[in-house]
């Protein structure tokens, strides 16, 4: 109670403040790009951001997000194999549920599971990535405990006319073929997007787990995947802006049996997903305006059969989900030196599965989100508050508070950050039957961070330098976990705390003379993450899956029309319990490597890229019994017209 | 005056150079790695541990307890092999200086030498195995089947020389333990995915289901006592399953004319299936009840108020040489443990094992 009335007090003194900052101010005017950036950018500048803009992306736009992230940023992905597998992430020593993942700001992982598959996603359909390491809970709302991935689709009104089509043909018969345009100017402007890909994901591997250890092809691994994604923009009259989003995707993928297991697999997965939003954004002199909503709708089959030959299936498994948010964000430029951000946000959720209690269970979230911005010389400092709502156990509000010191001006930046987060239990965590428990705990916790960051830009070769080290501690408590019962069934409860701390560093060159471009891309983590339990077997001990080191690192050097791109990255060992007594994951390098020509023929540019992934043809596992890929080979022509 | 900044290659090439230096201390400060060089004691003959392991993760393994020395040494498939045994250990079984390891999630009957543990074979065209038994001195009998959609299970029988499936019997749903008497086979259907309650009865000759006798919901264990009667323990319905829960029933059947008599127990607490055992007399029953293991007589006309031992096992099984009672228990987070008590349930000792160690096996 004392904390919503101190989120009303705040509201109030803004409210006041609001009335007295019109009259004086009235000769300043906000910039068009403070606005356009998020609440959630715009008051996180005291934490590690990433982000993955359009020149990086473009070296990976007919790969996967998943991949996509893996090679080429600090995000550690847990792939099930090949092509098309369930991707996860792992983000400061947490899975997947611990990372949210987001499409201009809409909330994409599971209500039914609480992850994110990232395979699903192409990099052609995101113009920008933005990763915001241990994103605060009272900006990004639930489940931030490793960070944020936004997905984000940016309009480019100076480009006009612009197409681009690929075609690529790899091994394991895999087949892509992609296009993007865009069309309009002035005040329209139309983007379409699309994407197709199929493989047979048929790799050969040695099943070590089997008598006599034979060399088999991977079965059921089979991949079809495909998309449609459109974004409208439309310049209203005024400083007023609409912009609407739609995405449609299907992915089709079986799944093979692990190692060690005899016959075909039968299992498949279809996932499908509706994903749409509008926006009205409108500009004041002193302020804007942002309304958004969108509609998401899921569908997830899941069957296995006892034999491949069988007509009926032993498991026959659908899940519907449906969320309906909406979210309203004023912000006011009250001075040069502060802003004030206020807003909420209503969502509605509906699941309905076979497994559940009862059908078509139906959820509301609300919540009152604050934020305030104080910025003088060279230190900003960012407050934010949430009060969350639901119908079952509210989470704590909820606090984050930053602060971002130029210790030199643009050239050496010190980041500070200290915020609490929370999860709310999944759907299935709820009403799986049976297990789910109705009475679960919200997940709670905090992180406190503190970093440099070093930049400059353009001295005599050195076109760009940046490099970053962060250093952060977080800890979440009432861990939700499913656990044998004793009534003969596994129940989900809040178990153990999570301590984690670590060590993140990023380094980025661009060093360029005549027709000579150098890019070198690196990223490092060091990890520790473990559970604080009364169970002294895995008291301390690191958490499954989470690797105490992860490099990755990108080098690209580009002569007039011709390209070579390097990836390299490491992963420590990992274990695959949380006891440590069993079984260790033996730590990986994968290298991959690409060659690229490009035709210039004025507007019209075409371009062929050849590529070969897992160069060494290294064996390797990510998550135990799932073998990955060896060497792959593919080959993509694209053609582009820009700007006719 | 505008500040002129003076950073030039050398300065980067050093910061770089720094973090690399990091990197390396940070990567050198890990945990040690795991070793898995141990051997087998020479000789294999003693009480060995079903450990499931869990499920999708190939951590099944057998754990061997050497009954003169009690020296335990786990993971004694590996140990031989090299690798891991697969995904759900499901049952050991010894036949003609073999060992059947039925390993129910890898679709497979992995044959091993009973002295060495070393792998001489594999039956693979199962899909979902469960319980392997010695009929006779050339064929055993096999358990399959999950009966997802309602369909009956199999028996596969396992000709002994060539270690092949040559002929197979239809039997109840889920089909799980055997009994083999001299007469017939006994074979208890608990359901598998679907429902069941029925015990067939087989004749060993001639491979027919010579009776189906109706005993209560979900059977899995089975035993037989001092006067030949065979004693089924049914875990009664999941909350889960249609018409569920019910109470865990004990089912004693006549083996002159497959009459029952049923004792009402409460629901099981344990979620493991070989729950039932004799003691070496066969004179008296131990299963797991709600809240721990309960001792009843084969003579009692109702079952017990209250255990002999509060715990709730995963498995359990008496030493036939010394009545000693072994329970297993299961813990999610961390491996099972084996507890041993003296004929008075006085503990005697406990030993880590594997990961959810589902039966206890005396092949001394």
């Amino acid at each position: 109670m004392y904390w919503r009335l101190l989120i009303l007090s705040f509201f109030f003194i803004f409210v006041i403040h609001l009335g007295r900052a019109q009259d004086t101010l009235k000769e300043y005017k906000i910039e068009e790009v403070s606005v356009v950036k998020s609440r959630n950018t715009y008051f996180s500048s005291g934490q590690k951001t990433t982000i993955l803009d359009s020149t990086i992306l473009h070296q990976y736009k007919d790969e996967n997000i998943d991949e996509l992230l893996s090679v080429i940023s600090p995000v550690y992905i847990r792939s099930y194999g090949s092509e098309g597998s369930i991707a996860t992430t792992t983000l400061r020593g947490t899975t997947g549920n611990h990372t949210s993942v987001t499409w201009n700001g809409f909330p994409l992982n599971s209500i039914t599971l609480g992850q994110a598959d990232l395979s699903f996603a192409p990099a052609l359909f995101i113009d920008k990535i933005t990763i915001t390491h241990g994103a605060s809970g009272s900006l990004f709302g639930g489940g931030t405990f490793g960070g944020n991935i936004d997905l984000k689709n940016k309009v480019d009104w100076k480009q006009k006319n612009n197409f681009r089509l690929f075609a690529e043909y790899g091994s394991w018969e895999s087949k892509k073929i992609g296009f993007n345009g865009s069309t309009g100017k002035n005040k329209l402007k139309y983007n379409l997007k699309a994407f197709y890909h199929d493989a047979k994901n048929d790799f050969e591997f040695t099943d070590h787990q089997k008598f006599e250890q034979p060399t088999e092809t991977r079965n059921n691994n089979e991949l079809t995947n495909y998309g449609v994604m459109q974004n409208l923009y439309w310049k209203l009259s005024g400083r007023n802006k609409f912009e609407a989003g739609i995405w449609y995707q299907v992915k089709e993928k079986n799944i093979p049996e692990i190692l060690g297991v005899y016959g075909t697999g039968t299992a498949t997965q279809k996932d499908s997903s509706l994903k749409t939003y509008v926006q009205y954004t409108s500009i004041f002199d002193h302020s804007s305006l942002k309304l958004r909503t969108g509609y998401f709708k899921d569908y997830q089959l899941y069957t296995e059969k006892n034999n491949v030959s069988d007509n009926t299936y032993s498991i026959f498994s659908p899940v519907n989900s449906e969320r309906w948010i909406s979210n309203l964000s004023y912000r006011n430029y009250v001075s040069k030196h502060i802003t004030f951000d206020i807003g909420g946000q209503y969502s509605l959720f509906s699941a309905d599965a076979q497994s559940y209690v009862k059908h078509n269970i139906k959820e509301y979230r609300g919540s009152i989100i604050s934020a305030l911005q104080i910025k003088y010389e060279r230190i900003t400092s960012n407050l934010s508050l949430r009060q969350q709502f639901n119908n079952f156990t509210n989470p704590k509000p909820q606090v984050s508070i930053g602060l971002k010191y130029h210790l030199l001006p643009d050239k050496l930046i010190f980041r500070s950050n200290f915020s609490t987060k929370y999860r709310l239990p999944t759907f299935n965590d709820k009403y799986w039957h049976p297990g789910g428990n109705k009475d679960i705990m919200p997940e709670n916790g905090w992180s406190q961070e503190g970093g440099l960051y070093f930049r400059i830009k353009d001295q005599n070769l050195v076109k760009s330098f940046s490099a970053g080290l962060t250093a952060y501690s977080s800890r979440i408590k009432n861990l939700i976990q499913w656990i044998p019962s004793g009534k003969g069934y596994w129940e989900a409860t809040n178990q153990e705390d999570v301590k984690s701390y670590g060590l993140e560093n990023s380094l980025n060159l661009v060093l360029q003379t005549g027709d000579f471009l150098i890019h070198l891309m690196e990223n490092y983590s060091h990890t520790r993450s473990f559970n604080i339990s009364d169970n002294e077997s895995i008291d301390q001990k690191q958490l499954m899956y989470v690797p105490y080191n992860t490099i990755n690192s990108y080098t690209k050097i580009r002569y007039k029309t011709y390209q070579i791109g390097i990836n390299w990255s490491y992963t420590s060992k990992r274990f695959n319990t949380n006891d440590h007594k069993d079984y260790m994951l033996q730590p990986y390098h994968v290298f991959n490597i690409h060659l690229t020509k490009t035709f210039n023929l004025n507007n019209f540019k075409p371009e062929i890229q050849f590529k070969i992934k897992n160069l060494f043809d290294n064996q390797y596992q990510v998550i135990k019994n799932y073998p990955m890929p060896g060497r792959a080979y593919y080959i993509n022509i694209s053609f582009q017209i820009k700007n006719y | 005056m505008k500040h002129k900044p003076n950073i030039r290659l050398k300065t980067i090439l050093q910061m770089i150079t720094g973090l690399a230096f990091l990197m390396s201390v940070f990567t050198a400060c890990e945990e040690d790695d795991i070793t898995n060089d141990n051997e087998n004691p020479a000789g294999l003959d003693g009480i060995y541990i079903t450990n499931e392991g869990s499920f999708g993760s190939n951590n099944s393994s057998v754990t061997f307890i050497d009954p003169e020395t009690n020296e335990v040494t786990n993971k004694v498939f590996q140990n031989a092999n090299g690798r891991e045994l697969g995904d759900i250990l499901q049952d050991i079984s010894f036949a003609e200086d073999q060992v059947f390891l039925v390993v129910n999630n890898s679709k497979k009957v992995e044959i091993a030498d009973q002295e060495t543990f070393q792998s001489i074979g594999v039956i693979n065209n199962v899909d979902y195995p469960r319980q392997f038994e010695q009929v006779s001195s050339t064929y055993g009998y096999l358990t399959n089947g999950n009966s997802a959609s309602g369909e009956p299970g199999e028996i596969y029988i396992i000709d002994l020389i060539k270690n092949q499936i040559v002929d197979s019997i239809s039997v109840g749903r889920g089909p799980e333990s055997l009994l083999v008497t001299d007469d017939f086979v006994f074979v208890a259907n608990s359901g598998g995915y679907s429902q069941d309650s029925t015990v067939f009865v087989i004749d060993k000759d001639t491979h027919q289901t010579v009776d189906t006798v109706k005993v209560a919901h979900i059977p899995f264990d089975l035993d037989i006592d001092s006067n030949g009667d065979i004693w089924v323990f049914c875990k009664g319905l999941g909350n889960w399953q249609n018409g569920g829960p019910t109470n865990s029933k004990l089912v004693k059947i006549d083996y002159n004319n497959f009459s029952t008599s049923t004792f009402d127990i409460e629901k099981t607490g344990s979620y493991g299936y070989y729950l039932l055992a004799m003691d070496k007399q066969k004179d008296n029953i131990f299963y797991a009840g709600s809240d721990g293991v309960y001792k009843m007589n084969i003579n009692d006309t109702q079952a017990p108020n209250s255990p002999v031992i509060d715990k709730i096992p995963y498995g359990i099984d008496v030493n036939p040489s010394n009545n000693e009672l072994f329970i297993t228990t299961s813990n999610y987070a961390a491996k099972g443990i084996l507890y041993r008590y003296d004929d008075t349930y006085a503990l005697i000792d406990s030993t880590e094992v594997g990961y959810n160690p589902n039966a206890i096996i005396f092949n001394e």
